[in-house]
């Protein structure tokens, strides 16, 4: 069994960076939390035992991610590296986006107490700027807060889980 | 193949130039003067960068409506605060 590692993540999910790739309608699930799940399973893919140690492949959309994440109490307000982030959306307050923690590049405070961090991301169905629904994967620089409702899941604490 | 790098802060830009000539009619019915349409812009241009457009699925065409309403907001309690303020000093 493969244990988990954030390097295997970020490593995989970064081979995808630059592809577009069009499903169509001819999905179910957000695209974005697909690719993550993708990444997940295939980087922690033991070809001996035919088995992967991903521990999250359930969750079809953010939403679901982020239940998943709480039952699990895997959920933190502080990124780091190969976490996966949760975007909260300002209209819906649904999330609205998944994507992999590549690098935590900083950190700083509105206020006292709402910190906020810049994160180097990697992500399905953005563009260069950030936006769902660009389908291509891609790396992003985002800043992140638990003030505005964004959530990381530490899935690596789950090694050796199941 | 391109090296699919991005910044969130491009979207920004982005918008803005798809937004900016609809909330420059906004400001013209709220105040003839062009330096007052300019601050107003000034104000909902920083609200788009603070709120961070990504945050959104415009896709959707009632979160850009929502975007652009949180825009026209902030332009129109700018306005107000300032009518409020040029009536209490003259």
């Amino acid at each position: 069994m493969i244990r988990l590692s954030p390097r295997l993540l970020i490593g995989t999910a970064n081979a995808f960076v630059g592809i577009h790739k069009d499903f169509g309608d001819h999905m179910e699930g957000a695209l974005d939390v697909a690719l993550v799940n993708h990444w997940g399973y295939w980087s922690h893919f033991d070809i001996r035992s035919e088995h992967s140690a991903w521990p999250l492949g359930a969750a079809i959309t953010a939403d679901a991610l982020a239940r998943l994440g709480a039952s699990l109490d895997i959920i933190r307000e502080h990124p780091e590296d190969g976490d996966i982030f949760l975007q909260r959306a300002r209209a819906s307050h649904a999330f609205i986006r998944a994507g992999v923690v590549a690098r935590v590049c900083g950190a700083g405070r509105y206020s006292a107490s709402e910190p906020y961090f810049d994160v180097a991301t990697i992500e399905g169905d953005s563009d260069e700027g950030g936006m769902i629904g660009g389908g291509r994967t891609v790396r992003v620089t985002r800043r992140l807060s638990p003030v505005n409702g964004d959530l990381f899941l530490r899935w690596v604490e789950l090694d050796g889980f199941r | 193949m391109d090296s699919g790098d991005g910044d969130a802060q491009r979207s920004v830009s982005r918008l803005w130039g798809e937004m900016e000539a609809e909330l420059r009619r906004v400001a013209q019915r709220l105040t003839e003067n062009r330096d007052e349409q300019d601050d107003l812009l000034q104000e909902a241009l920083v609200e788009l960068w603070r709120t961070d457009p990504t945050r959104y699925d415009l896709r959707r065409r009632n979160e850009r409506r929502f975007l652009r309403r949180v825009l026209v907001n902030r332009m129109w309690k700018v306005w107000k605060a300032e009518r409020a303020r040029s009536c209490l000093e003259s």
